[in-house]
């Protein structure tokens, strides 16, 4: 099989580990796999962070792991932003686990690209050309959707991961 | 037919791919990514003695695409994995493979073959958003079949 890859979310004061996510909704809690519908986001204000790892569980023949992109398609509700830590440039290096706030994020300061982006934006071992040759995991991804007062509940968009897999 | 990679000892099997790799090297002999069971890493290439490198569909179709590299020529291959609605009941993945070559001084030679087996070619960079043609060309594949369901 190819390599088996998975996004673990990170939560609470003690970076309780959510493995394999089966979603990524934001809420008005901090909690992994959360209901959307039973957790909405005031407008006005901001969902909690979500702190998330791209995880490889086996390498599945592969010999690398790299190029790490994540983007969103299709618009937020209003004039809601999704901010995150991911970018291109400038790149912050990993960032250490915080507890997840519904404040505005002081890590996820950039607007996250809302189309695959030219090169790698999530790094690996604090950079952007880091490789995994064996099990391991990406630096964190940390996002945060930041509602407008005028904005309504509901909205959905789509989130993307992408990496190369050199076999 | 299943295939195995013997990784120092341990052996892990490795689903065949939709394309697979294959060189030709100058004396005729062939090295196959996915050969009467065994799977092979790239990096079991011998660059220096590669007079052909093709990509196959492996579906038996004989679809190929070939390179021919020149002495001096790396040739490199990979797949771009994309993914989204990642872990949910709408889970979509579609895979790119990337082939080509880099030689020094000169920009390197992209090939992407996107999900449906359409190829694009650019020097580096020139096709930066493959990832995102692999989506949309999965997504419209999905709505050409719900709306021949709906014909029928």
């Amino acid at each position: 099989m190819a390599a088996t890859v998975v996004i673990n979310e990170y939560n609470g004061a003690g970076e309780a580990e959510e493995a394999n996510i089966t979603n990524s909704n934001w809420g008005s809690v901090d909690s992994p796999n959360l209901d959307a519908v039973d957790n909405p986001i005031v407008p006005g204000e901001n969902s909690f962070e979500k702190w998330q790892k791209i995880v490889v569980t086996a390498m599945g023949g592969s010999s690398k792991i790299d190029n790490l992109k994540v983007w969103r398609t299709t618009a937020l509700g209003g004039s809601a932003a999704h901010v995150t830590n991911a970018r291109e440039t400038s790149y912050g290096g990993a960032e250490s686990y915080v507890q997840p706030v519904a404040t505005a994020s002081s890590v996820a300061d950039q607007t996250m690209p809302t189309s695959e982006p030219s090169g790698a934006n999530l790094g690996i071992g604090g950079s952007l050309s880091g490789e995994l040759t064996g099990t391991g995991s990406s630096d964190y991804l940390v996002h945060q959707i930041q509602t407008d007062a005028g904005d309504t509940a509901g909205a959905s968009t789509t989130m993307h991961y992408q990496y190369d897999e050199t076999a | 037919m299943n295939y195995f990679y013997d990784n120092e000892g341990s052996r892990e099997e490795v689903k065949i791919e939709a394309w697979a790799w294959e060189v030709v090297y100058a004396d005729g002999s062939v090295l196959r990514q996915f050969d009467e069971g065994t799977f092979h890493r790239f990096q079991e290439i011998c660059q220096e003695k590669v007079a052909e490198f093709r990509m196959v569909r492996t579906d038996g179709s004989g679809a190929c695409h070939r390179i021919y590299p020149s002495p001096g020529m790396k040739i490199f291959h990979y797949y771009s994995r994309n993914c989204w609605h990642w872990g949910t009941a709408k889970e979509r993945k579609a895979t790119t493979y990337v082939f080509g070559y880099k030689e020094a001084g000169k920009p390197g030679v992209y090939h992407y073959i996107l999900p449906t087996g359409n190829l694009l070619i650019g020097t580096d960079g020139a096709i930066p958003f493959a990832g995102d043609l692999a989506r949309m060309e999965v997504e419209a594949a999905e709505a050409r079949s719900v709306a021949g369901k709906v014909m029928k």
